[in-house]
């Protein structure tokens, strides 16, 4: 099914940039689950500083996304397709709900999309433009299409092999994100 | 002297000048025709600025006009949807078309609150600022170091993320999104459907707006259909079309099918062409002035007043027979009947003229239609008729003489006292049924929108997440403030109706515009929140002192920021919230709450508004009008009462006793049809009791015409004939579509056929030959 609703893709869109998801297609797994260690450096371009950290993280395809934080402070996110919570020690930080705030929606479709490479999804957001050596180490930088993501992403970077290695977000106010996953287990 | 004045060339052309002016008049004025329910309502007796509220709901439903653009193809799509909105703009009677927002407008509207971000503040930021400012630092730090905290935050303008807290707790307006050309677009579909907002200028019950509007989307859908665009619209215009449109087609149909059963019947009665179009020339008269007289003086015509039409030929023939059928007895035949054809028309014109007072706009244009329709048949009648007919020879009228026959063989049961106590108990039983029997009145069951543009309206409305409720509560102040002060007093208690699940949601303006006492106090905790923690959380992210103070010293400058209604976003999306504020003249300002109740018809009771905040008035749109319909129902029943009352001593007068024969067929007729309507429908409303009116006018002058002749065989014939002329005309109306016109139909056709039954059982036996 999925891979017919990508070719109706092909079929009903420009050809020239979409290229490069029927390849990711190809060449990424997209597991069911995966748990694994992150490492994340954020830069922040009005201070010009970048501020480490890093945890653990797994998730459920389609059902969660969980993002621990263990250094330098500890924080846990659980990303659910409707909701977003943030919590810390067990008190309730953020909790959003999606069908309440589009913004919501989109940004955890996103990340969801990115962390398990679902790239029918990532197409619906981004342009994608990339290249890919020994058959195997892939890069893409993927461009907002709406405007209403325009006004916070510039552009995010991701390669990988069969899974997702690193994502490099960079956003609208010069900030920029990098994210490497480490041990990624199966 | 007076017949010789009314027979005289000049009264013929003096008459017949007076109906061309009439008719050139009107046809020179546009014809709007109304389908609204409402409007047959009087202007209701709550407060003005309620009744302000309402209009302004209303008129944006009706100056508003929205097409779904619906495709396969994005590109080709977008290129329709250019094409349409162009196609509209050119339109004169289309204000605005808005269909895209461009990159400036969206990071306008994202960003209009930014400046406002440290007095906006969230219940929940609120109740956290308030309590534990550890929590939200704790907070921003996790937005931070958080993958995907996006949306441009700048630490230092606002490090603790009021903004996007704020942001991300307003729940959009409508639910439209936008595709990377801005193009508005709905979310969540197979393919793509875009969508265009069309602002009016003009009234969408003018049938030139609706041609104007719609001959454009016709031809659009047409045109677009080849490439597999489909467009979906929705409005008022739409509803307002398809009722004219369904009203015209069915008022032509039953126009020309009762006026083709009249004919063949007359032809077949009289067997003279000419004396034909003698015997229609008082009904087309008559309907082409009523017509023309409403259309000049109202500024639209109901449909429901060609319900009247359809009743008003079955009136005037009678004149007109009563006339034709004299005729062929007697040569001079004016002086005899003038009585009868007088106390006809009074007795009728009466009748209309107390309609008129009640305070029914709706039944102030059918009185105003019916009684200048009688006049203008009954003048033709006695101007036109006698000319006209001068010189035909006397006639034996074959049909007269077999419905005498016919009637002959048909029990005359006045003098029967079994027929009496029979005629006594059903009639104590009919009452009994009114007394007790079912009345629906809600306004919802008289839609004249075809079901399936309803059912598309409503699918429409759900997909773009217009709250289609029709409550709401009104809050009224003096200025807007002391309304947005309200609002935030009266949240917590909403809040709670929403826990207990009374209340779907509700929609606050002070949710999105607090109030300038509520900005002071968000300053002060914002203030409060910074110096407690910002120092804290710029060490703990290794930031400089020089930052922190910075960040600091914007807060300060920011801090007097207020937000102003005046500020709000009011181009396109934006002027639906705009509405939440009703401005009046004289009656003061208001804002208005939305809410969604789980159960509408409990929600008066469950808001127990007089024990909370007795200042504030639910207002039920719905609800009020069907009171209001339930209200005089009641009412126009006593009033037909008070008619009869009158008539009866208006009668007496003349007639002595026999003044009860000419009273009981319609008034026992009119109390059977109610009480068989009755038992058989779910329930009875307002417009079967207006029905009943006709059925009194048409009943009258059935039985002044027979008394007057003491029931000669020829105004029998008449009368027969006038009964069968309407019983066609209402019999096809009760199959129309049109609730109203439908309800009309069966009541004056039920009455009708009752009344003739009854008066030819209670007739004098004595009497009728001749």
């Amino acid at each position: 099914m999925k891979r017919w609703l990508i070719l109706l893709w092909f079929v009903i869109s420009p050809v020239h940039a979409e290229l490069s998801y029927e390849l990711l297609t190809q060449l990424t797994e997209s597991p069911e689950r995966l748990q694994g260690e992150f490492k994340q450096e954020k830069y922040l371009a009005e201070f010009d500083i970048t501020l480490l950290s890093s945890g653990v993280f797994n998730y459920q395809r389609n059902e969660f996304i969980r993002w621990q934080t263990l250094t330098p402070i500890e924080n846990e996110l659980i990303m659910k397709p409707d909701s977003i919570t943030s919590s810390q020690g067990g008190d309730d930080l953020i909790s959003l709900k999606a069908d309440h705030d589009p913004a919501t929606k989109v940004l955890t479709e996103i990340f969801f999309a990115v962390l398990t490479a679902d790239w029918y999804a990532l197409s619906e957001y981004f342009f994608a433009n990339g290249d890919y050596q020994n058959n195997r180490d892939w890069q893409v930088k993927l461009t907002p299409r709406k405007p209403t993501l325009k006004q916070a992403i510039n552009q995010v970077e991701l390669s990988g092999d069969t899974l997702m290695r690193k994502v490099v977000l960079h956003e609208k106010n010069g900030d920029i994100t990098r994210i490497d996953f480490l041990n990624l287990q199966q | 002297m007076i017949y010789r004045l009314l027979a005289s060339k000049v009264a013929a052309i003096v008459w017949g000048l007076l109906v061309i002016t009439l008719l050139c008049l009107a046809w020179i004025k546009q014809p709007a025709i109304d389908t609204s329910m409402m409007s047959l309502l009087p202007e209701s007796q709550q407060q003005p600025l309620v009744r302000e509220a309402s209009a302004q709901m209303g008129q944006r439903f009706a100056e508003r006009l929205i097409i779904l653009i619906s495709g396969q193809d994005k590109q080709q799509l977008q290129q329709a949807t250019q094409t349409i909105a162009e196609r509209y703009q050119q339109i004169p009677e289309v204000d605005s078309v808005v269909w895209q927002i461009d990159d400036q407008q969206i990071e306008q509207s994202q960003h209009a609150s930014d400046a406002y971000r440290y007095v906006l503040l969230t219940e929940k930021m609120r109740l956290a600022l308030q309590n534990n400012t550890e929590a939200v630092a704790k907070r921003a730090l996790s937005m931070i170091y958080s993958p995907m905290q996006m949306g441009g935050q700048n630490l230092k303008a606002d490090p603790f993320g009021l903004s996007s807290a704020w942001r991300s707790a307003q729940s959009p307006l409508i639910n439209i999104e936008m595709d990377e050309q801005g193009y508005l677009r709905l979310p969540g579909d197979n393919g793509f459907t875009n969508l265009l907002i069309i602002q009016l200028k003009g009234d969408a019950f003018s049938i030139n707006v609706q041609q104007a509007v719609l001959s454009v989307f016709d031809e659009l859908t047409t045109r677009f259909s080849e490439q597999d665009i489909e467009l979906l619209p929705s409005g008022l215009l739409v509803h307002a079309d398809a009722g004219a449109r369904q009203a015209e087609k069915e008022i032509s149909t039953i126009g020309l099918g009762s006026l083709a059963g009249i004919l063949i019947l007359m032809l077949w009665v009289f067997r003279r062409v000419r004396l034909v179009t003698v015997l229609l020339l008082p009904i087309v008269v008559g309907c082409a002035v009523a017509t023309a007289v409403v259309m000049l003086v109202f500024e639209r015509v109901h449909i429901v007043t060609f319900a009247f039409g359809a009743g008003l030929i079955g009136v005037a023939i009678d004149y007109a027979l009563h006339f034709i059928c004299e005729r062929q007895r007697h040569q001079l035949v004016l002086p005899r009947i003038m009585p009868g054809l007088f106390l006809g028309l009074f007795s009728s014109v009466l009748a209309y003229a107390a309609i008129a007072m009640t305070p029914f706009p709706g039944l102030r244009q059918m009185a105003v239609f019916s009684a200048v329709g009688l006049i203008a048949a009954w003048l033709t009648v006695v101007i036109a008729l006698p000319r006209l007919t001068q010189n035909d020879p006397l006639k034996e009228l074959s049909a007269a003489k077999r419905l005498q026959q016919w009637q002959a063989a048909c029990p005359a049961l006045a003098k029967n006292n079994g027929f009496k106590y029979g005629l006594a108990i059903l009639t104590i039983m009919a009452i009994a049924i009114i007394w007790t029997g079912k009345t629906e009145d809600d306004i919802r069951l008289l839609q004249t929108s075809p079901a399936h543009l309803l059912e598309q309206e409503t699918r429409i409305q759900t997909r773009l997440g217009l709250n289609s409720s029709t409550q709401f509560l009104l809050i009224p102040c003096d200025q807007l403030e002391q309304c947005l002060q309200q609002e935030e007093a009266i949240r917590p208690w909403l809040s709670q109706l929403v826990d207990n699940g009374n209340l779907v949601q509700f929609s606050l303006l002070a949710d999105r515009l607090p109030s300038l006492k509520r900005q002071e106090s968000n300053a002060y905790l914002v203030e409060t929140l910074y110096n407690a923690e910002l120092k804290k959380l710029f060490t703990t992210l290794n930031l400089t002192d020089a930052a922190a103070t910075q960040a600091m010293e914007m807060m300060q400058y920011g801090l007097a920021n207020r937000l102003t209604a005046e500020q709000l976003p009011n181009n396109g999306l934006g002027g639906i919230l705009s509405s939440q504020i009703i401005h009046t003249d004289h009656n003061g300002l208001a804002t208005m709450v939305s809410l969604t109740a789980s159960q509408p018809r409990q929600l008066a009771q469950q808001l127990s508004l007089k024990k909370h905040f007795p200042e504030l008035v639910l207002v039920d749109q719905v609800e009020a009008i069907s009171s209001l319909m339930a209200d005089y129902r009641q009412q126009i029943m006593i009033w037909i009462a008070l008619a009869y009352l009158l008539l009866f001593v208006i009668l007496f007068s003349r007639y002595k006793l026999a003044a009860w024969r000419i009273i009981m067929p319609p008034m026992l007729a009119s109390l059977f049809t109610l009480s068989i309507l009755m038992l058989c429908l779910p329930g009875i409303n307002l417009f079967h009791i207006m029905a009943l009116i006709l059925v009194l006018g048409i009943g009258l002058d059935m039985g002044i015409f027979l008394t007057e002749t003491q029931q000669a065989a020829n105004t029998w014939l008449a009368v027969t004939l006038s009964v069968i002329t309407s019983l066609l005309a209402f019999g096809l109306l009760s199959l129309s579509q049109t609730p109203v016109l439908q309800h009309f139909g069966l009541t004056v056709f039920l009455g009708l056929a009752m009344i003739w039954i009854l008066t030819t059982l209670l007739r004098q036996p004595s009497q009728g030959v001749e």
